[in-house]
């Protein structure tokens, strides 16, 4: 909660139940271990879609399948708490399906639109090529959050596994231009911040709107140094966006 | 022509050393005749066994179920060349046969179907795996939805196919509900978490404290089962009730072995005459204690070292309630990663495998995939070594089991590892 007493840190995965089809139930677990790590008073919960989304400061939404997708904007957006919370000053880190029903619209299983939570000018069509699967590596944009010292953050790696391709609206930005990956081979290549119109894939770009402050820190995953895995990506995770305005100031993760 | 290409194929890849000789063959037979399956099918008596988890251990099941002593004239693809090119040179390897059971995989499920005419198809259990490959279980669920939904009540040869299907699984549930003609089992389904969004309207499949299930939304539930495992009993709707004692460990085998007791009955062609029975089955599987090297025990350096299997969330799942069943609370474990494309290239599943309940072992992180594993096992705050080779990995965990008391040295090493990472310790055991 951005308001009142900061402690403790709640970091909050949003339905594991619908969305943790990918493996995105280890972001709560990273993002609370090294805050643990670093002597914060954090708790991790897990909010399943039968209750009420709890107030948090921290939200992780995964990737799912269409029609748990489906369920889950309607579940979220009738539930009201995420949006609320977001407007307090919550972050989300929303990933695959769990970024597309941020945006406006996103379509299901038989490519119908669907109203997303709107908390991001984005829009998901089906996509007309195969399925983009795959290793996944982006550099991120040279105005993308930077840790507090400055420094700014190491590529991004993952793997990619979805159908979707979503359209960047003029309030919002990418986060990340895709070096290896579907949309490289796909002829889709990088585009300016905040094109209306261009596309990328879903997995690869972060977004947020203009109008919000820029994060002064942020953290997104378990990336080791280049090299320091024997085979292919290794020590990462999944593919994986972040979204909202900033988060603590002075209490980088 | 393409029966003696595809045996030729398979005689020269085992002369030159190339492999044990099982798929090449099939796949150049295919490619010389596609329907070679069904010409190899023909006139067969066919059981198919298909699911997420179990597929391997069902499929020799299933064989010793319907085997009297040895498993002489029934063919199967033991190896788990669980694909076409794999069938084709099962069926080849044993002919002539009577009796086929195979092991499929999920994806070729419709075309096994279409080109063999089963009397029986066996159901397990569908949950996330290799999602590279499959994208996501509803898509799988959907297929398998509509080829059972194809099949003729009155189908080849005048028999009819009868589909056995777990049902406290709701994926497969609905995907079976199309078929004509079900035995429902309630084998129980541990792993509930890809089954929450109600497949057929959306809606949410509430799990109930008895097992049952049912949509909050439409009238999709459990259907009415034919027969469920309480415990280690096998209870049927009319009302018998046989004990389930078998070879192999685990819950998840005991279900396994559900199924089958209840498939084997259904094989009823002109090469199971009399059939088996549910007791006869569940009697000859007391005597199979390990499926393909699974399950089993070996010998290193004077210390007794378990061999299984796992290969996704429910899979590990299934295999750490085993180790608090039947293993020893101070055992070493030794847990090999790989991600080659039997395996599924995306590891990001490890996240959902809860390695927090090895607090406490001594763990050796090893395979192709060690470092990946390494980085969920810190997070899990799971004290580990990370030894990239898998014998040293293992000599490794011996050597620290013999440390710990002179209580322990005695104490068996569990070695866990998925797919491909499991038969390159054996080829190297």
């Amino acid at each position: 909660m951005a308001t009142g007493a900061r402690s403790p840190l709640t970091v909050v995965v949003i339905y594991p139940d619908l969305l943790g089809t990918y493996g995105d139930g280890g972001n709560g677990l990273v993002l609370a271990r090294r805050a643990k790590w670093r002597g914060l008073d954090v708790s991790l919960v897990q909010a399943p879609s039968d209750r009420p989304v709890p107030r948090g400061d921290i939200y992780c939404i995964g990737g799912g399948e269409d029609g748990p997708q489906v369920r889950a904007a309607s579940t979220l957006i009738t539930d009201g708490t995420l949006t609320r919370s977001v407007e307090d000053g919550a972050v989300i880190l929303g990933v695959c399906a769990g970024f597309q029903l941020l945006g406006r619209e996103f379509p299901d299983a038989a490519d119908r639109p669907h109203d997303g939570l709107g908390l991001l000018d984005v829009t998901t069509r089906k996509g007309t090529d195969l399925r983009a699967v795959g290793e996944l590596v982006a550099t991120l944009e040279p105005d993308a959050p930077r840790s507090s010292d400055g420094s700014g953050l190491p590529p991004l790696t993952g793997f990619e596994n979805h159908g979707g391709v979503t359209t960047i609206g003029p309030g919002a930005l990418p986060l990340a231009r895709v070096i290896t990956g579907w949309a490289t081979e796909a002829g889709m290549g990088p585009r300016g911040h905040g094109g209306g119109g261009s596309s990328a894939p879903t997995s690869t770009a972060r977004y947020w709107p203009e109008t919000w402050r820029w994060p002064t820190c942020c953290w997104v995953g378990p990336w080791g140094p280049a090299g320091s895995a024997s085979h292919s990506s290794g020590s990462r995770m999944k593919k994986r966006m972040l979204c909202g305005p900033s988060v603590w100031p002075g209490r980088e993760l | 022509m393409a029966v003696k290409v595809a045996s030729g194929i398979n005689r020269l890849s085992r002369l030159l050393g190339r492999g044990s000789g099982t798929v090449i063959g099939g796949r150049v037979g295919l490619a010389v005749d596609p329907m070679l399956l069904a010409v190899l099918a023909k006139d067969c008596d066919v059981a198919l066994v298909s699911g997420t988890n179990g597929k391997t251990t069902t499929t020799w099941m299933l064989v010793a179920a319907l085997s009297e002593g040895d498993s002489v004239g029934v063919a199967t693809n033991t190896t788990g060349a669980n694909m076409p090119a794999g069938h084709v040179a099962a069926l080849i390897g044993t002919r002539p046969v009577g009796t086929v059971v195979l092991e499929v995989d999920e994806v070729y499920l419709g075309r096994l179907i279409e080109d063999t005419h089963p009397q029986v198809v066996v159901l397990l259990n569908l949950s996330r795996d290799q999602l590279d490959r499959i994208s996501e279980v509803r898509m799988l669920v959907e297929r398998w939805r509509s080829v059972l939904g194809r099949l003729d009540p009155v189908g080849h040869g005048g028999s009819r196919t009868v589909v056995v299907a777990n049902a406290d699984d709701p994926m497969v549930a609905w995907a079976a509900s199309t078929a004509p003609e079900v035995r429902w089992v309630g084998a129980g389904q541990v792993w509930r978490d890809d089954a929450v969004g109600c497949p057929a309207c959306g809606g949410r499949i509430v799990f109930e404290a008895s097992g049952s299930w049912h949509c909050d939304h439409c009238e999709f539930g459990r259907p009415d089962r034919f027969a469920w495992l309480e415990g280690d009993v096998l209870a049927l709707a009319d009302g018998r009730r046989f004990p389930v004692v078998i070879g192999l460990p685990g819950q998840f085998n005991r279900a396994n072995a559900a199924m089958v007791a209840v498939a084997a009955p259904e094989l009823v062609g002109t090469h199971c005459q009399p059939p088996v029975s549910i007791a006869t089955a569940l009697e000859r599987l007391s005597k199979l204690h390990e499926v393909a090297g699974r399950f089993s025990t070996v010998q290193r350096k004077g210390r007794d070292i378990r061999l299984l299997l796992a290969k996704n969330p429910a899979g590990w799942t299934a295999i750490f309630d085993l180790l608090d069943e039947s293993g020893d609370a101070t055992s070493p474990v030794v847990l090999s990663i790989n991600a080659r494309v039997a395996d599924g290239f995306d590891t990001s599943w490890l996240w959902d495998v809860p390695f927090e309940r090895l607090i406490g072992r001594t763990v050796v992180a090893t395979g192709e995939r060690c470092r990946d594993l390494a980085v969920r096992l810190r997070y899990a705050e799971v004290d580990h070594r990370v030894v990239p080779d898998v014998l040293e990995a293992v000599d490794m965990a011996i050597g620290n089991a013999g440390r710990l008391s002179v209580a322990t040295t005695s104490t068996p090493v569990e070695f866990l590892g998925n797919y491909t990472a499991f038969a390159q310790l054996r080829s190297r055991l």
